[in-house]
């Protein structure tokens, strides 16, 4: 819940923890369940994310609070498709070096609710700069919380940490496969949820 | 030819769908998941979209964009696309509740567009090939949901502590489901 008396900053702070958008809400799991082999991957797509929330919510801040206007779905789905065909444009060549998939994950940010919903539920009713911080902590949870899950996929399913090769095999390879993904990313919400519920206590 | 059509369809099955091959969890499965009646509704409507969107994505990529040299275009082309198709679901099953009361979810759906990338660039053969891959992939969303409703509605009330129950346990039910795909899938 967002109240008027928040700051910037409170709101920025509580997108990335408390409420996280990925463990409170499971916004944006598919990033987490299918876009983490490696922290290469969860990088790239988690900073396309975050620069797609931002973009949205600064678009639909300012038809807001200038225009008086709310920006239609389909309009921000077509605007972040086209900016998504132009950054495979862009990244081609890297996009080719990271895990099978990682194109088809990255162009289902455009269907995927993650890109919008703060944009929707909250930055058109708001000013620009606490459109823009609301949006930052909600991006850069996700990223953070990727970059997590797919340290501990990497780490087990593959035996690497930062980019070197740590065991000459792999301790647990099944987490390196979609498996992984969907039971490291139920952990994750249960680590979450314990942490919250322990705090309300 | 047979064969080839017979295995393209299979593997769509049992492969190519995008829950198996890696691990797509659309955000709407998870709530629609816990009875069987709505998982009913919302796997038929997305199973009609997912076949039809997903072949005529692949015939608009082979037999349009490729030819034309605009595959630059994919991805906004793809979402008009999925559009159209919405809007022609809404006006045939917009007054049949079971789907119709389901058809908001596909408005932007990843399993949809997931698929329909899924047979571009996993099924370059032929039409025909595309065609039972896609019918593949569509009936394979619609048992797999239909399955984890009904282990969900058996297990997650009585089996599960509450910290674990909504995503956490539908996520420990999908990986069951995809260890089972996958050992099957072994077998092509």
């Amino acid at each position: 819940m967002r109240l008027p008396s928040e700051s910037k900053q409170q709101l920025f702070i509580k997108n990335l923890f408390s409420e996280n958008g990925l463990l409170f809400s499971g916004t944006g799991i598919f990033l987490a369940v299918a876009g983490t082999r490696t922290t290469e991957q969860a990088f790239f797509l988690g900073s396309i994310c975050l620069a797609l929330i931002l973009v949205n919510s600064i678009a639909a801040s300012v038809a807001g609070d200038i225009f008086r206007y709310r920006i239609p779905l389909w309009v921000m789905a077509l605007i972040s498709a086209l900016m998504l065909a132009a950054v495979n444009a862009a990244f081609s060549v890297r996009l080719s070096h990271l895990p099978e998939h990682t194109r088809i994950i990255m162009y289902l940010l455009a269907a995927g609710p993650v890109a919008f919903s703060r944009a929707r539920a909250f930055s058109h009713t708001t000013s620009l700069g606490r459109a823009v911080f609301d949006a930052a902590g909600q991006g850069a949870g996700i990223l953070l919380v990727m970059l997590a899950v797919a340290l501990v996929r990497e780490f087990f399913g593959k035996g690497f940490l930062a980019g070197g090769q740590l065991f000459s095999r792999p301790p647990w390879p099944v987490l390196g496969t979609a498996l992984g993904g969907m039971l490291l990313t139920a952990l994750a919400m249960v680590i979450y949820r314990t942490a919250a519920w322990r705090g309300r206590k | 030819m047979t064969a080839a059509i017979a295995i393209a369809f299979l593997s769509g099955f049992f492969i190519y769908q995008p829950l198996v091959n890696f691990g797509i969890v659309p955000s709407s499965a998870e709530g629609m998941s816990r009875q069987p009646y709505q998982a009913l509704g919302h796997s038929l409507a997305g199973g009609i979209l997912i076949a039809v969107f997903g072949f005529s994505s692949w015939v608009m990529h082979y037999l349009v964009l490729g030819p034309l040299n605009a595959l630059s275009l994919e991805l906004p082309l793809l979402l008009l696309l999925m559009w159209g198709w919405h809007y022609l679901m809404k006006r045939l099953f917009g007054n049949r509740p079971l789907i119709g009361s389901h058809l908001p979810f596909y408005f932007l759906n990843i399993a949809v567009l997931g698929s329909g990338l899924l047979l571009i660039y996993y099924t370059p053969d032929g039409i025909l090939t595309a065609l039972s891959r896609s019918i593949g992939i569509s009936l394979g969303f619609i048992i797999s949901n239909l399955l984890i409703s009904f282990f969900r509605e058996k297990a997650e009330r009585g089996s599960f502590s509450p910290i674990l129950r909504g995503w956490p346990a539908y996520l420990i039910v999908c990986s069951v489901f995809w260890l089972s795909y996958h050992g099957i899938s072994l077998l092509f």
